[in-house]
């Protein structure tokens, strides 16, 4: 049902029986006219409007807008309105709605409003006027109110009428003041009017500098060869401190001609405007610039002439453009690089080698053998993005020679990007002999995610050198496969320290997590298992504890079961890696960490369970807090204790603060538990919602803390608790 | 150098600055009279005199013969004008992120770049310092083929209606306009990040940050998207920027942090920055010293640095079009290589703003 109750945002602010009179007026509308949210247009229509309605909802709907605009308290909701209202009306498609929208707007800035109402409407109608809109804005040209004036100024330069344009030129006709002519000429070259061009170019003549250079930036935007030949005529004509500002705008002629196909023309003023006595220093850069961009296919001869000239700014705007050359520029570049001397080849060759230009990949094998350590790096360097498979044994000869430029060959190897390399390097590998260079050509495989070195890595793996084992080892976790594990288990075997021993152990389980579902990732390493003899389980339980599991923690537990304190001492620490919350692992190391006989294996087994419990579980932070608890009261080590304190500090429940806040009594455990408790109050919601606790927590804290951090954090929390009310 | 813009942020990049021995400051400048004499005591300090010189006027740098380069660490409605102004001086610019306020004024900016032949470095640091991680992830395959990405910033900047207040001393207030349109002085518009006459807001902000990490990771950083779409309050949630190549950006939301990114293979975010990435060789810096070292190697060199104006552009270009699609609450079709809006008359209008005269972009 249709309703005609009508609500303005001005009715509800008149007397009654006015309102009364404005719903009659429009009680014969068959729209509905409503207001929507304060961020909402305040025009909705229903859809079978006549253009005649429409234009009367939204005139009805600015009008009663314009009232409240303009600056101070509470204005912004009225602003927002409009806005929103304007944005909708202006919606493509909506033609109607935005020729009725900006007819509101002009007719509101033909009337009375106050001039800030005015400055709001002119922001808007910025973004929905067209012609309909030139003559209100095109008046408020002559307002008293310089805001108004500017802003209607602003309006114009932004209509994309043509009328606008007329509006402008007129009033730069009659226009005196040189700041208001300024301005109107900029108006009209940002809108690039070529019809003003006539009105602007006498404007050069005047005295003020600020409407010069005005009139100078306008030419310069609007092109065309009457702005050019006044533009060409500037740059000599203008006092010193214009001469950039007229070279500037002189140059944008010049590209708009040639990118309407006038390229020789350009180059031969751009030639003639950098030769030209006396021109400022940038003026220079910009011409010799030109010079470049229009010399079409002999760009990178002149690029290399410029470079090898005695000139510095030419040498430097040249360095500065060879990224802007098309790949045939570049390829005749790389060419006549050898003319060049060798520091500018070497500079070059780095910007090439950023291109990816391979025909330059001569040059830079042959600077990779000078005896200047700068000149060689570059050349190294630019290998790593020109070479090939081809490449590889000069880098690595140059990585087996060490020194400085070996770390610069080892990342061109990484970085090489063609096919075979990775065979090549594999090769590389299989013929070195000295363990350094073998571990680093490893690393490089790794770097290369070279799956088709796993041969020659597992080959490795079951060397004597240690260095090349423990690399082939690690390589071998990012790139073997599952069935490679019996293999890559004698790394793990022959490793001769506890840091390989870990590191091998994680190699195995990082590759057993890689069998496809619905296997489990710990089947290959239980498999492996099964055939191994004493001290080889000893080494692999780590390996199950690593993956989990229901038959990985069988096989564990029945190892803590067993007489063997080695494979005991084994099956803990396997427990230590556990990678998920599970209440019958939680459940072991409990009765570990009270039953084990040896205080380091209570201390694993009271760290393992801590590291569990806190694992994601889907359990609430109170059931989280409870488990900490627990581990709390298990541990026998202040270190324990800490690490309690510090996990405690993720989980938000008041049960939380208070049990932070009571270990603040323990000296031992106070910058912890301070500190657990600042991270807490980090989360703003959760600070404010328990302000009282907070706030004893922290006083606690000041009063008994010693580390100046802490107490600075402290400090912070409260004065943010009490910034808050 | 000469440093340009010396509240908080212009402080710190001055104090780094000045930890370079190939960089003397010779000048500084701000509207604010308290701010540039900080900025001039910092200068003197370090230098054990009293020969830094304290400017109202920025023009007085750039056009100072002697100066090489600027650092522009104004508000954001400032960076391009006074960025262009230097450069046309033949100084090379360092300056702050956002490097626009517009989409025109970037591309202006890289035109003038390139015709004068300099070097110019946006301030996003973090996209580097911070994301590197992110970037061996993903070009690393270590998630597989990338699918979304989920940026976690602040949102746009809205319009000030603030009343008159009367201006403080020492505080140029129509040079703190500048090309912003006139408005009354009123402390809170010294916030400028929150007002879209200066700043596009946080989406801005540390948008060019966040965009700028997430681009560079999805090697999206030379182009830009073709669709943005802000929320309806139905199937799209976030305001989701949608690539050519299939990719998708949302503006808010992820798992943890500022970056969230999902492929095929996974879904990474702050919280798994444990992970080991992939030892993939990326180019970044060219020089020693973070960003600002870069910056000054290329001043030296004459190469393009990591945040190339091209570069900055583009990503901020991205952070323009997501306001806009906020601002007129409608989806946005974009040409990336154009740099146009398609069949949007209003929308495309938002991609420049005229300035108060005398200022112009031309």
């Amino acid at each position: 049902m249709q309703t005609t109750r009508i609500r303005l945002l001005a009715a509800m602010k008149r007397p009654f029986h006015q309102f009364l009179a404005v719903a009659s007026l429009v009680a014969g509308l068959c729209a509905v006219v409503r207001l929507g949210a304060a961020e909402r247009t305040a025009v909705v229509l229903q859809g079978n409007e006549s253009p005649e309605q429409i234009q009367q909802a939204y005139t009805t709907a600015i009008q009663a807008l314009v009232p409240e605009l303009g600056f101070g308290p509470g204005r912004q909701t009225s602003l927002r309105r409009l806005e929103a209202t304007v944005h909708h009306a202006a919606r493509p498609g909506a033609e109607v709605e935005r020729l009725a929208c900006a007819r509101a707007i002009a007719a509101a800035l033909q009337g009375d409003a106050p001039a800030h109402a005015k400055f709001w409407l002119l922001q808007a109608v910025q973004f929905v006027g067209r012609a309909e809109v030139v003559p209100a804005e095109a008046g408020l040209l002559r307002d008293p109110d310089p805001t108004v004036r500017e802003a209607a100024r602003c309006a114009l330069q932004h209509n994309p009428a043509l009328e606008a344009a007329e509006a402008l030129r007129a009033a730069l006709r009659q226009a005196t003041d040189p700041a208001w002519q300024a301005a109107l000429a900029l108006a009209l070259g940002t809108r690039a009017d070529a019809a003003s061009v006539p009105l602007l170019v006498p404007l050069l003549q005047q005295p003020d500098p600020a409407l010069v250079s005005a009139v100078l930036a306008a030419l310069g935007n609007i092109g065309g060869s009457q702005a050019e030949a006044a533009l060409a005529k500037a740059i000599k004509t203008v006092p010193e401190s214009l001469r950039i500002a007229a070279v500037d705008a002189y140059l944008k002629c010049l590209d708009r001609g040639a990118q309407a196909g006038q390229t020789a023309a350009a180059l031969d003023a751009c030639r003639r405007l950098a030769d030209q006595p006396g021109l400022p220093r940038p003026a220079r850069l910009a011409a010799l610039t030109g010079l470049l961009k229009y010399s079409g296919e002999a760009a990178a001869e002149r690029v290399l002439e410029m470079i090898a000239g005695a000139d510095a700014d030419a040498r430097a705007v040249a360095l500065n453009f060879v990224p802007e050359l098309g790949r045939a520029a570049l390829k005749r570049l790389a060419a006549g690089l050898d003319q060049q001397p060798i520091s500018t080849q070497a500079l070059l060759l780095g910007m090439l080698a950023d291109r990816g230009e391979k025909a330059a990949l001569p040059v830079a094998l042959r600077l990779a053998k000078q005896p200047d350590e700068a000149t060689r790096r570059a050349g190294v360097s630019a290998l790593g993005a020109l070479g090939d498979a081809s490449t590889v044994p000069v880098l690595v000869e140059l990585l087996a020679a060490g020194g400085t430029i070996a770390s610069t060959a080892r990342d061109s190897l990484v970085r090489l990007n063609a096919p075979g390399v990775n065979q090549a390097v594999s090769s590389a590998l299989r013929a070195q002999s000295a363990p350094a260079l073998q571990a680093t050509l490893v690393e490089v495989l790794e770097s290369r995610n070279a799956a088709e070195a796993v041969p020659v890595l597992l080959e490795l793996v079951a060397g004597e050198a240690p260095e090349p084992r423990r690399a082939a080892m690690r390589a071998l976790g990012k790139l073997a496969q599952p069935e490679h594990l019996p293999a890559m288990a004698r790394g793990l075997w022959r490793a001769s320290s506890d840091s390989d021993r870990e590191q091998a152990q994680a190699a195995l389980a990082q590759v057993c997590a890689r069998v496809q579902p619905p296997a489990h990732p710990s089947e290959p390493a239980l498999a492996l298992y099964q055939q191994a003899n004493p001290d080889q389980r000893r080494l692999l339980l780590p390996v199950l504890g690593r993956l989990g599991g229901t038959n990985a923690f069988a096989v564990i537990r029945a190892a803590l079961a067993s007489t063997d304190a080695a494979l005991v001492e084994a099956a803990i620490a396997a427990l230590a890696f556990w990678p998920e919350s599970d209440e019958a692992v939680e459940a072991q190391l409990v009765s570990l960490a009270q039953d084990a006989d040896k205080p380091d294996e209570r201390v694993a087994a009271v760290r393992a369970y801590i590291r569990i419990v806190t694992q994601p579980s889907g359990l609430s932070d109170l059931e989280k807090l409870k488990k900490l608890q627990r581990a709390m009261s298990l541990a026998e080590r202040n270190d324990e204790r800490n690490l309690v304190l510090a996990h405690a500090g993720e989980l938000r429940h008041i049960e939380t603060i208070r049990f932070l806040t009571a270990q603040l009594q323990q000296p031992a455990l106070v910058t912890r538990a301070g500190h657990s408790l600042c991270d807490l109050a980090r989360d703003q919601g959760f600070r404010n919602r328990y302000r009282a606790e907070f706030e004893s927590a922290f006083n606690q804290v000041l009063a008994v803390a010693k580390d100046p951090a802490l107490i600075d954090r402290a400090k912070r929390r409260l004065a943010e608790l009490s910034g808050s009310r | 150098m000469g440093a340009i813009g010396m509240g908080g942020q212009g402080r710190a990049d001055l104090s780094g600055f000045l930890g370079f021995k190939e960089v003397q400051v010779v000048a500084v400048c701000d509207v604010n009279r308290s701010h540039r004499e900080q900025a001039k005591a910092m200068v003197d300090q370090r230098y054990g005199d009293k020969g830094c010189a304290a400017y109202n006027d920025f023009r007085e740098i750039t056009r100072r013969p002697d100066i090489d380069a600027i650092l522009c660490a104004t508000p954001d409605h400032w960076h391009a004008l006074i960025s262009i102004d230097a450069m046309r001086h033949g100084k090379d610019v360092y300056c702050e992120k956002p490097e626009t306020l517009t989409v025109r004024e970037g591309r202006h900016m890289v035109e003038v770049c390139r015709r004068y032949g300099r070097v110019f470095s946006g301030g996003s640091q973090r996209v580097w310092d911070d994301y590197n991680w992110f970037h061996r992830m993903v070009r690393g395959g270590a998630i597989g083929e990338l699918q979304e990405i989920w940026v976690n910033v602040g949102g746009p900047s809205e319009p000030c209606t603030a009343p008159a207040e009367p201006i403080p001393e020492g505080l140029d207030w129509d040079l703190w306009l500048g090309p912003a349109p006139w408005a009354p002085f009123n402390r809170v518009r010294l916030n400028f990040r929150a007002w879209r006459d200066y700043s596009g807001g946080g989406m801005t902000d540390w948008g060019a940050h966040g965009f700028g990490g997430a681009l560079f990771a999805a090697g999206l950083h030379e182009t830009g998207p073709v669709e943005i779409l802000p929320p309806d309050g139905k199937e799209i949630k976030r305001l989701t920027f949608v690539f050519a190549n299939g990719v998708r950006i949302y503006h808010g939301g992820g798992e943890s942090g500022v970056l969230t990114f999902k492929g095929t293979k996974g879904k990474i975010s702050d919280k798994d920055s444990r992970r080991t990435p992939p030892s993939i060789v990326i180019p970044n810096y060219k020089g020693r010293g973070g960003i600002l070292g870069d910056f000054l190697h290329c001043v030296r060199t004459r190469e393009r640095p990591f945040r190339d104006i091209e570069i900055a552009h583009r990503t901020v270009t991205v952070c323009h079009l997501g306001n806009i699609a906020y601002w007129l609450n409608r989806p946005i079709k974009w040409d990336p290589v154009k740099e146009e809006i398609i069949g949007d008359p209003e929308a495309s209008q938002w991609l420049s703003r005229p300035y108060r005269a005398p200022w112009h972009l031309l």
